[in-house]
């Protein structure tokens, strides 16, 4: 997701890219499922609402920096095999 | 933080004691209602807004009782983790900074209609309000600049 910014430079007028909001994405979905865990239980175990779990699987939410450990730490893997952050 | 509700929300006392306040605001809202003199219209709505804010206390303190009764354990502490889950605190926080920015530009209106109007006094009233959110904001981001 893009946003512009519009300002005056010198009497003139500027129209600025301002950075973007990346969504990591994820293995989430497939290691649960691989796990045979519902949304639900996974929710209860990382101490969160299932909306939470339902929005990072779909990559719509980044999660913390404390529940990413966390997940990590549920499913016996480290970070970067469960998150995949990509440069646009 | 403001975002995560006080933990005295699952406690029962906590809302007893609500529910005695809000007793003592209804209570004390139909007493001066009763003994004020009939002319007194401004007081009347001061004894008309306590009797409501008490009677609002106390029926939320007394649902909210009945609710604790009636739930299990387990019940109890899914509550908890939806009151403190990230995702929740993070749209709770999105919504209020909405709510904010509309406050700022809703008070420079009234003030703004207020004088047009004719009332000085409540135009002055909504100024001091824009001042006061300008004031507050600078102070809390000093405060959390400094702990963050």
């Amino acid at each position: 997701m893009r946003f512009w910014v519009c300002y005056i430079v010198n009497g003139k007028l500027a129209l600025h890219f301002v950075g973007e909001v990346v969504y990591l994405k994820n293995r989430v979905e497939e290691l649960r499922k691989e796990r045979g865990v519902r949304q639900e239980q996974l929710a209860l175990a990382l101490e969160v609402s299932r909306q939470t779990i339902s929005s990072l699987e779909k990559g719509r939410y980044n999660p913390s920096i404390i529940l990413a450990f966390k997940i990590s730490r549920y499913f016996g893997l480290p970070i970067e095999n469960i998150f995949i952050y990509e440069e646009e | 933080m403001l975002c995560k509700m006080y933990k005295g929300y699952q406690k029962k006392s906590f809302w007893a004691l609500l529910l005695f306040a809000g007793l003592v605001f209804l209570a004390f809202g139909i007493v001066s209602y009763l003994l004020l003199p009939e002319d007194s219209v401004c007081l009347a709505t001061l004894s008309g807004f306590s009797a409501g804010l008490g009677g609002a206390l106390a029926a939320a303190a007394v649902i909210r009782l009945i609710w604790l009764q009636i739930s299990t354990p387990e019940q109890l502490k899914l509550e908890e983790i939806k009151r403190n889950d990230e995702r929740n605190i993070q749209i709770f926080r999105r919504a209020m900074l909405i709510v904010g920015y509309l406050s700022f530009f809703l008070l420079a209106a009234m003030s703004l209609t207020f004088s047009m109007l004719g009332y000085a006094v409540a135009g002055w009233i909504a100024i001091g309000g824009l001042y006061l959110e300008c004031i507050v904001f600078v102070l809390a981001h000093a405060v959390i600049s400094r702990k963050m």
